[in-house]
């Protein structure tokens, strides 16, 4: 009889929280547009962590626009830590911290939250793994190398963990230009690369 | 009789709309082609194509001759065009027909034989060029003879080193390009082996055949030649 009598209000009522909620989504899925979901962890979880100029985020999900980030995070007893983050659409970015502790009490937590730190460690492990992983599909010549012989050495160089520069070091043109055909042997094309020949000093340069 | 017009009309109406349907999958399923090139230097033959072992080849007689610029529709797939000319490199080109119009300009390289008599002309213009442009160490190498590449706008050659015990004796290789009936050296200075990673805007077959070419350095002596090397550390 009550619900008879409310019919019309619970009906308006069910229609705005609908809305509501349908609009929040639909706010929260164009506040995401072109930006990339990065997990983030932190140990202590209440440490402050700003990416940029006044930019804070916190543990969990975030999203950011593509592009390398310079991370700080912060809290009192705990060494600060600063580093960088990359942001890409296929590098799974990840920003896992642990923050060192300095002072007694920061000492004392760490020994009360071992299992969080434990936890922080093997997901450095994976992470590397995975990043590994993606390094050596991006440059699969990285599985091959380095290559030792006994009178000249293939080896590889990366500044940036994405692209690669092949080195062949060894004092002898002879042995110089057999490195160079072994890539070929390997499956290779020395074309593809950007080679460093240690040992050679270009006469012509 | 309502009964009967009722059938009629609804007949009709599916015939019209089956006709519409089938109309748009026709039109769907074809695209519009536009092929550009040098009508003087060479003609090209469409055809359909046959894969054998994921190579794609040309099947069957030639489909249609194909007039630079004509605008033609075909069947979504893959086709093969076959250029033919005196002067030019007849191998055939893969076309692929999607979801897209092809609007394409086709470059034909010319043939070796025509290459290597352009050559002959262009030989002093480029030995100028780089006797100019290089430092005065060229003199300790032999220029190569070299080719040239796609419509005689590329060169590239290797520079043999003369002195046969020197520890620098590798074989360089070298690029250039004319532009406006100059040429200039589109890679400074002459390597061991030329990156398409660095040299994005030379074609990367011109730098993959040109690393191919050239002698392995001379052999010395045993007493010179170096001692093994036993790598316990990462490079």
């Amino acid at each position: 009889m009550i619900i008879n009598r409310y019919k019309k209000l619970i009906l308006v009522g069910v229609a705005l929280i609908v809305i509501i909620v349908a609009g929040y989504l639909a706010y929260l899925n164009y506040s995401r547009l072109g930006k990339i979901a990065v997990s983030v962890y932190a140990v202590p979880t209440d440490m402050r962590i700003e990416i940029a100029e006044g930019q804070v985020i916190e543990p969990g999900t975030t999203y950011l626009e593509p592009g390398a980030y310079r991370v700080k995070a912060t809290r009192e007893g705990f060494e600060s830590y600063q580093g960088n983050l990359i942001v890409a659409e296929d590098n799974n970015p990840t920003l896992d911290l642990a923050l060192l502790p300095e002072s007694e009490e920061a000492k004392r937590f760490v020994q009360e939250n071992q299992q969080l730190y434990l936890e922080n460690e093997a997901r450095g492990g994976e992470l590397a793994r995975q990043q590994g992983q993606v390094f050596e599909e991006r440059n699969p010549i990285t599985k091959l190398l380095p290559f030792h012989d006994p009178y000249y050495s293939i080896g590889y160089l990366s500044s940036d963990n994405t692209t690669i520069k092949i080195t062949i070091s060894t004092p002898s043109p002879l042995y110089r230009y057999y490195a160079t055909e072994k890539i070929r042997e390997l499956g290779y094309d020395p074309t593809d690369f950007e080679i460093i020949y240690k040992d050679f000093k270009n006469p012509l340069e | 009789m309502n009964k009967k017009k009722i059938i009629l009309v609804t007949l009709a109406v599916l015939a019209v709309v089956s006709g519409l349907v089938l109309y748009n999958l026709y039109i769907n399923s074809r695209q519009t082609v536009t092929l550009n090139y040098d009508r003087e230097l060479f003609t090209l033959s469409l055809y359909d194509s046959d894969e054998v072992d994921h190579v794609i080849t040309k099947k069957g007689s030639s489909i249609k001759m194909v007039a630079p610029g004509e605008v033609f529709t075909l069947s979504k797939g893959t086709y093969v065009i076959e250029p033919s000319g005196e002067n030019i490199k007849a191998d055939p080109i893969i076309l692929p027909v999607g979801d897209t119009p092809v609007n394409q300009t086709i470059e034909i390289p010319y043939s070796d034989t025509l290459l290597k008599s352009s050559l002959a002309t262009e030989r002093d213009q480029i030995m100028a060029t780089l006797t100019r442009t290089l430092p005065a160490n060229l003199s300790l190498y032999i220029i190569e003879p070299g080719k040239l590449y796609k419509r005689g706008e590329w060169y590239a050659t290797t520079l043999t080193y003369k002195n046969k015990v020197s520890e620098s004796r590798d074989t360089l290789r070298l690029v250039m390009k004319k532009e406006a009936d100059r040429w200039s050296l589109a890679t400074k200075p002459p390597q061991i082996s030329l990156s398409s990673v660095i040299y994005k805007d030379i074609p990367k077959d011109i730098l993959s055949d040109i690393n191919k070419l050239g002698k392995a350095p001379q052999s010395v002596p045993a007493a010179s030649k170096p001692k093994p090397r036993y790598f316990i550390e990462n490079p």
